[in-house]
């Protein structure tokens, strides 16, 4: 550098040198690091969406968005009657009517029903930056606004949290009328994430248990009791068939799919006391996986699907074991408390999910496998079968209130909460799909 | 080469100059080179560190001049002290502002350069010494500390990380403000690799304007033009 230049460039060069080394003692610039945060829910407005059609429109779009993006606790919702203007294009939006409210995103949209159904154009703002964060437009069939508005609250989501939303997946349930009558119904339901579209999948006179899906979304198990004991039945949602896998003497219980889908991990107990099997859905063999006097049960696997983790009294009270499906290694994961149970792997192989006693009441509590730290994320007192959202975000879990059973969901790291609006009868057993 | 030889002098103008820089440096290198401030106050307060940006930007020249180096040598007594003076660049940077002209505080053109260097070199550089040892360490008016905490607490009271957000995470903003306080930019220096955690900072920091700055034109100058914010949280679960 120095002895590159000509005579003639000499002086800029060494004004620019008596520059470098004036400037930066002219500036003391801060320079200031921050670790700590507020995690207050961001402010997020969603404009009522413009219709575009003839007559009224079937349903607002903006207020299903609105209500998915509120009960992920992650933002704080304007209502629509706080909105100084209600633009459906970017181009009408004035920033400032939203920056004096201390609005930081809002999401702006119109529908209109097309030939093939219905197609909406939508826009997610930066009041702040003041920049368009995206500007897309989605088709759906006739009939699915629902689930076109879900998406749009999915894409806002994954822009804003850097997580997939999960507003577009499903749940199953069993839902219990007239227990101890004459009457008593079982019904194996599923609906959309937020409650809404419930359908019946199976109906019954006697129990329905631990209903869970195929990872394809396509196809769920379950444990039915119709024909006066347990067995294990696989069943299409699309078509209803049904095909009864297991219904060995005793036990046949808690079937869950492996990630790839090709086998179940489940509990029978033909050998005397329960324990867990993996059954090849293709050739329909059956494998004992564990072998032991104590009572193995709840299995599930993990997200590599190289291992099962199960529930055993093998010592002593309930705890959870994990066992290597190859090798057949065992492994002990919960220390914390006499009584865990019921357990989920998060996707992230890091963090397990269970069912924890503490002084005696049952709570949903997480525990981080590295650390071996246990975190009660619930309050209530009965708390059961945790399922975790695909995003790996939120899990639902069965709990009781006022003396019934409800649905509840709490965020992975407990800070949010929302109960699913009940219905009648007593509800458990929830299961949460994957992405659909 | 003979063209060369009209530029002497402005050669050796610039090589006293390092040597002024150098014993600057030098001189302040024994006192504590950050500082390290712990509210204990505000428990949302969080931990403020001051690292001394403007480091670097010293620290290319002395190498990037090989030939003057040989010629700097054969100057005053400082030079031996000099030698460990990268790390001790940090603090130096506002003193000399001060003992430059007041009217001449906003330094941004090169032009205005020339005569501030040649009042630095006017002064006496045992009293600036002096000055510097008995400003106890610290060479920054009192005042700026407060301004800065109170600018850190305002962005910690807004900073709301997404759910994606993890411990180790971190990325740098550019602020640019006005004397008044108002936000002018806001500059992404480095990602944190995740866009959603940058944008919270970025939100973070548009909320919390306008800011609380100094009066003083010289000190908002020198402390508050531009303002380099580091978000890196380490009071998240994961």
């Amino acid at each position: 550098m120095v002895l590159a230049f000509s005579g003639r460039r000499l002086p800029s060069l060494l004004l620019l040198w008596v520059a470098l080394a004036l400037g930066p003692l002219a500036r003391g610039e801060l320079a200031i690091e921050i670790t700590q945060g507020v995690d207050a829910p961001v402010p997020v407005a969603v404009v009522p969406f413009a219709w575009q059609g003839r007559g009224r429109p079937p349903e607002d779009l903006g207020k299903i968005i609105r209500f998915d993006l509120a009960r992920s606790g992650q933002f704080a919702m304007t209502a629509p009657e706080d909105m100084l203007s209600l633009p459906s294009r970017p181009e009408e939006l004035y920033v400032r009517d939203w920056r004096v409210q201390g609005i930081a995103y809002v999401l702006l949209g119109s529908v209109r029903p097309t030939e093939s159904g219905l197609e909406a154009r939508y826009a997610l703002f930066d009041v702040f930056a003041e920049r368009l964060l995206f500007d897309e437009t989605l088709e759906a069939p006739p009939g699915q606004l629902r689930a076109l508005a879900h998406r749009i609250s999915d894409r806002a989501y994954e822009q804003l949290t850097g997580i997939p939303g999960a507003f577009s997946t499903r749940l199953l349930y069993v839902v219990a009328q007239n227990i101890a009558t004459e009457a008593e119904t079982f019904r194996l339901e599923m609906a959309d994430a937020d409650g809404a579209n419930a359908q019946t999948l199976l109906k019954s006179r006697e129990p329905i248990l631990s209903a869970s899906w195929s990872p394809d979304g396509q196809t769920v198990v379950y444990v039915s009791f119709e024909t006066g004991k347990p067995a294990i039945y696989l069943q299409e949602i699309a078509t209803g068939r049904r095909e009864k896998l297991t219904d060995f003497e005793g036990l046949n219980g808690s079937p869950v799919f492996s990630p790839d889908g090709k086998q179940l991990a489940l509990v029978l107990s033909a050998g005397g006391n329960p324990d867990i099997f993996v059954l090849d859905l293709e050739t329909r063999k059956l494998r004992q996986l564990t072998r032991h006097f104590a009572i193995d049960t709840e299995p599930s696997w993990t997200a590599d699907g190289e291992a099962v983790i199960f529930t055993s009294n093998r010592g002593g009270g309930p705890q959870i074991y994990k066992m290597n499906v190859r090798s057949r290694a065992i492994e002990r994961l919960t220390f914390v408390g006499d009584y865990n149970a019921r357990a989920r792997m998060l996707a992230d192989g890091r963090y397990l999910i269970f069912v924890h006693r503490q002084d005696g009441i049952f709570h949903i509590a997480t525990q981080d496998l590295e650390r071996g730290t246990v975190q009660i994320l619930t309050e209530t007192s009965l708390d059961e079968s945790p399922s975790v959202a695909p995003n790996g975000s939120m899990a639902i879990y069965a709990t009781r209130s006022n003396g019934r059973g409800i649905l509840a969901v709490v965020s992975i790291d407990g800070r949010v909460k929302y109960r699913l609006p009940s219905t009648e009868g007593d509800v458990r057993e929830p299961a949460w799909s994957p992405f659909l | 080469m003979a063209g060369l030889r009209a530029y002497l002098w402005p050669l050796a103008w610039a090589l006293l100059f390092h040597v002024v820089a150098l014993g600057l440096f030098s001189a302040n290198w024994s006192s504590p080179p950050a500082l390290r401030q712990n509210s204990t106050a505000e428990p949302m307060m969080a931990e403020l560190l001051t690292l001394v940006a403007p480091a670097p930007k010293p620290a290319p020249k002395p190498k990037a001049k090989p030939r003057p180096a040989p010629k700097t040598k054969a100057t005053p007594k400082t030079q031996k002290k000099a030698a460990p003076a990268p790390l001790a660049e940090a603090p130096a940077p506002a003193r000399p502002e001060k003992a430059a002209p007041e009217r001449n505080a906003p330094p941004a053109a090169p032009e205005p350069e020339k005569p501030s260097l040649q009042e630095v070199l006017g002064t006496d550089f045992e009293d600036a010494l002096a000055a510097e040892a008995s400003s106890d360490g610290s060479d920054r008016p009192e005042a700026v500390g407060s301004y800065e905490a109170d600018l850190m607490a305002r962005i910690v009271s807004q900073w709301s990380r997404p759910p994606s957000a993890r411990n180790g995470m971190s990325c740098d903003l550019r602020l640019a403000l006005v004397p008044t306080g108002e936000l002018v930019s806001v500059t992404l220096v480095r990602s944190s690799g995740n866009a959603a955690f940058d944008r919270s900072a970025e939100l973070a920091v548009r909320r919390a304007a306008p800011f609380q700055v100094p009066e003083d034109p010289a000190v908002f100058d020198a402390y508050f033009r531009s303002v380099t914010v580091t978000f890196s949280p380490n009071d998240l679960r994961y």
